[in-house]
């Protein structure tokens, strides 16, 4: 019973977030080999391109990653500044890459979780509609509107909305996060936040959408066959009931097994839609560091982001536990 | 085997439609400098023309005054060929990790399993980004890194299939004839693993040319080829005044991941009879 | 008395891609209240086809094309949605099969009881999860107030199939329909199953259509049984009847290598030659007729199917060779001997060899 599984989620939360560590060290490892495979000097590379930074700033970097000893010294520091989660220092932004990136991170989970909210709540619906009028003309629809949505860039797909729906429309706005110079409070700050989080929002959601209006029919209709489908029925419970206490209850279960295998992808998503909308989240803090060549911040967001889905994906398998019984916390 | 193969997917109503799309995009790819000649990057006319608005070029200008079709046809190129490599390369790759962990299992397995998980944790965009920024932007090194960033679930399937193909008694057969291990996972398990990797390929291909253009938009497209993410790129400062410089190529886009992805669902269909919804 | 289930010329038909199986073809028999009646027959012999019938719960492609199915005197396959809904887990309850993947897997037991209870009864949750447990007590499960809250996962095969029963137990139906209920099980659970239904058959006083292609459950659980093969009833009558002075020859072939003396409870049907036509390409004549040792010769097996006639009170049989003699019927022992003539047991053996 729920209860009781208070205590064995904290309990798995605990032993799981031991994963981490080897996440961070097999990233930090991948970005240490690709600086050594980078064409020129790592500090070059880090500092970008040469003239940009100071000279102290430079020889600070040098001295961090200790680029004077030989190789695996080189790694055994830059592995100890990753474990103390020194992501050392942005001279572009002139703060420690650690702090901007957690000042950017409220901003994209955010907007992770209004997409991937949107995606899932209409994913479900017309993956059930779909299931539920199988090859009828409902079914047909969602399925033509299924392969277009998947085909749909999503950085493109929000270019053309903002043309539609801010430009010509002018219902929503078109980027950032608030209404620049507007000083809100209270609830009209979150109507503000709401208003400007729809575009970017629906544009990352529609590839998911389509993704999991696919997983939720197919997975329905396997469930529509099965033993318990038919105990359902032959209690006398209706159709209605049949779709969604019995064979959604259970689609659910193949929905997030797929939505923690995406994280990683929504993640990349964010970066493309918050660059479109101008966002102020971490994906907008990687472009920015790409038109600034800071390529030592961007890989600490690189190795971020990894940490980040890392972790959701361990709350995602307790959401899974919840749903299913039969997995032991 | 394959004339019939070729047959049933001709009969696929999926297969057919993506395999016609894919016609128009390789016909526009391959024959249409004819049509349209001269270097993408020249600027030949007025900027932003509407498309119609001038027959000098039909599908109108961009902000630069350069010529629409010309760069559009230029980005069909770019975009197969970026596809196809970058899939080649992550098939490669996700093959050798699945059909070495698959086959000889206990550590090699565990470690490349390790490495796989890594790379499916890490954000694949985020990292092909990294990769092409750190490497500095060109057609070698955005194929490289989208190559690299997208192997991992080839991997899985290739060892999920081999782990079972190699209980099967046509191997332990090929075994006792004293067959090496080399000529053992290439002659006669790869094979049978296949199917679904070239249905996992297509459906990639589609994945690989939608990240590229995302790369080029970014503007982290080769500085020396015109891309339809470069163009979607350069025309969003004046999305809102001329929308179809962003719209046509995203319209390309659409219609070449639309071909690759309807291609991989008939192959579906076709090489895995078995997986068919009733 | 009037019959509980009278089930008339029943047709359900599978419309497949390679054509029309003939799943179940002009079925008739009928239930008594507070009787067993088994279905018995060896599998794609359509029996539990008919079972889902009843409650009209065959999915496409399968259809019912034709026939009456009579619950106490209405007709189930003219009633609309709602009113075959009511009958559904009221009037008539189903157990089935495997009791694992017959319970939703994210449900509790208790749950799925409750729900059983409250799609037909305007009771509270409170109230629906007490009787659910008086409900688990009653199929024997030890301590119910713990295990109605378990998933089906933790309980053991036995204690599931108990439970699917309290299950169907749920509104005290007036007729159960249990599909191969002891199949899954090991030999010990089978029998205290069996046990527990017939007891829980003698309190109720529901009527038991037992769909099994085990003798031994015939033997021990029926009251009647009706034979089918391929699509089609072709015998029926009492138990003790069938089992000792079977007319039909494919009745006959099934019984001649086990004595009803020592069936025991997981006896399977045995083998006889040959292979049951495919539903798609039915003969025109007998089904039986191709593995039949009396048909050779007789054109009318092969040109006719034979009607489904009585021989004797309570006794039915689809085939020529048996004498359609119409009532008023045979003396027991003279149909006994009259069969026997027609058709000597070691003739039946024969079948079988």
């Amino acid at each position: 019973m729920t209860r009781n599984r208070i205590p064995a989620v904290a309990r798995f939360l605990r032993r799981r977030i031991w994963q981490v560590v080897p996440v961070v060290f097999g990233i930090a490892l991948l970005n240490f080999l690709i600086l050594q495979l980078a064409p020129g000097d790592v500090v070059d590379v880090l500092a970008g391109e040469a003239g940009a930074a100071t000279p102290e700033y430079m020889a600070q970097l040098r001295a961090s990653f200790g680029l004077d000893r030989p190789l695996p010294v080189q790694l055994a520091y830059y592995l100890k500044n990753t474990a103390m989660l020194d992501l050392g220092f942005s001279f572009r932004q002139n703060m420690p890459v650690l702090q901007l990136i957690l000042e950017r991170l409220p901003a994209t989970l955010l907007l992770m979780i209004a997409a991937m909210g949107c995606a899932v709540v209409s994913g479900v619906v017309l993956g059930v509609i779909s299931a539920r009028f199988v090859h009828r003309a409902a079914d047909r629809a969602v399925s033509v509107f299924v392969l277009v949505t998947y085909a749909l860039p999503t950085f493109w797909l929000g270019l053309m909305a903002i043309v539609l729906f801010s430009a010509r429309l002018g219902w929503l706005p078109s980027s950032g996060m608030t209404d620049i110079g507007a000083d809100l409070g209270g609830f009209e700050y979150l109507w503000d936040v709401a208003r400007h989080t729809v575009l970017p929002a629906l544009s990352l959601a529609t590839f998911y959408l389509a993704v999991y209006t696919k997983l939720v029919r197919t997975a329905m209709l396997e469930y529509f066959g099965a033993d318990f489908i038919r105990t359902a029925r032959a209690k006398g419970a209706t159709e209605t009931r049949i779709t969604l206490f019995h064979a959604l209850r259970n689609a659910l279960l193949p929905l997030m097994t797929m939505l923690g295998l995406q994280l990683g992808s929504i993640l990349s998503g964010a970066v493309l839609v918050e660059s479109v909308f101008s966002w102020p989240g971490l994906g907008r803090l990687a472009f920015e560091s790409i038109l600034a060549r800071d390529f030592n911040l961007l890989l600490g967001i690189l190795l971020f982001s990894s940490v980040m889905v890392t972790i959701l994906n361990i709350f995602v398998d307790v959401v899974y536990a919840v749903l299913d019984p039969r997995i032991e916390l | 085997m394959y004339p019939a193969l070729l047959k049933e997917l001709l009969r696929n109503r999926s297969a057919l439609t993506g395999l016609i799309l894919l016609a128009l995009v390789m016909c526009a790819a391959t024959l249409g400098h004819v049509w349209f000649p001269g270097d993408p990057w020249d600027m030949v006319g007025t900027p932003m023309l509407w498309p119609g608005e001038d027959p000098a070029n039909p599908l109108g200008t961009d902000i630069m005054g350069r010529d629409m079709a010309t760069g559009l046809v230029s980005g069909a190129k770019v975009s197969l060929l970026i596809g196809l490599v970058s899939t080649l390369i992550s098939a490669v790759v996700g093959i050798t990790f699945g059909a070495l962990g698959g086959f000889y299992r206990g550590w090699i397995d565990a470690f490349l399993m390790r490495v796989t998980e890594l790379f499916q944790t890490v954000p694949q965009f985020v990292l092909a980004v990294v990769l092409v920024a750190i490497f500095k932007p060109s057609v070698a090194t955005a194929t490289f890194a989208i190559g690299i960033v997208s192997w991992p679930p080839t991997a899985r399937l290739v060892r999920s299939e081999f782990l079972l193909l190699r209980e099967r008694e046509f191997i332990q057969a090929a075994r006792t004839l004293g067959m090496g291990d080399g000529r053992l996972i290439l002659t006669q398990i790869l094979p049978n693993a296949l199917p679904p990797v070239i249905v996992i390929a297509a459906l990639n291909i589609a994945t690989a040319i939608q990240t590229e253009a995302a790369l080029s938009f970014l503007g982290l497209g080769d500085p020396n080829v015109m891309s339809w993410g470069t163009i979607i790129g350069n025309g969003r400062e004046q999305v809102v005044d001329a929308w179809y410089i962003c719209g046509l190529p995203g319209i390309a886009i659409v219609i070449i991941v639309l071909a690759f992805s309807l291609l991989g669902e008939g192959l579906n269909d076709t090489l895995n009879p078995h997986l068919k919804e009733r | 008395m009037a019959d509980l289930l009278a089930i008339q010329g029943l047709r359900t038909w599978f419309h497949t891609r390679a054509g029309v199986a003939r799943a179940v073809n002009d079925v008739s028999f009928a239930i008594q209240p507070g009787e067993t009646l088994a279905l018995v027959g060896e599998s794609g012999s359509g029996k539990s086809v008919t079972a889902y019938s009843i409650l009209r719960l065959i999915n496409e492609p399968g259809r019912i094309e034709a026939g009456k199915i009579l619950f106490n005197g209405t007709d189930l396959l003219k009633l609309d949605d709602k009113g075959i809904r009511s009958i559904r887990g009221d009037r008539v309850a189903m157990i089935f099969q495997e009791p694992l993947s017959a319970f939703n897997p994210v449900q509790t037991v208790g749950a799925q009881i409750v729900e059983a209870i409250r799609l037909h009864r305007r009771i509270g949750r409170r109230a629906a999860y007490h009787r659910a447990m008086e409900l688990l007590e009653q199929v024997g499960i030890p301590s119910p107030a713990k295990r109605v809250h378990e998933f089906p996962h933790r309980l053991s095969g036995g204690m599931r199939q108990r439970a699917m029963i309290a299950l169907a137990l749920a509104c005290e139906p007036d007729l159960l329909i249990a599909d191969e209920p002891t199949t899954a099980l090991d030999v010990t659970t089978q029998a205290q199953i069996l046990k527990l239904l017939k007891s829980l058959q003698a309190e109720n006083g529901m009527g038991l259509l037992l769909i099994t292609h085990d003798l031994g459950v015939v033997a021990e659980t029926a009251d009647r049984a009706a034979v089918m093969y391929a699509g089609r009833v072709v015998e029926e009558g009492l138990v003790a009847t069938l089992f000792t002075r079977p007319f039909h020859p494919y009745t006959a072939g099934l019984l001649a290598s086990v004595s009803i003396d020592d069936l025991p409870p997981g006896a399977r049907l045995p083998e006889i030659p040959g292979t049951v036509p495919s539903l798609l390409v039915m003969p025109r004549g007998c089904a039986f007729a191709e593995r039949c040792p009396y048909a050779a010769g007789t054109d009318g097996c092969l040109d006719h199917a034979p009607a489904f006639l009585p021989v004797a009170d309570d006794h039915r049989v689809a085939c020529f060779r048996t004498p359609p003699t119409p009532r008023p019927p045979l003396h027991a022992e003279a149909t006994g001997e009259a069969a026997g003539a027609l058709l000597p047991l070691d003739a039946a053996a024969r079948v079988v060899a």
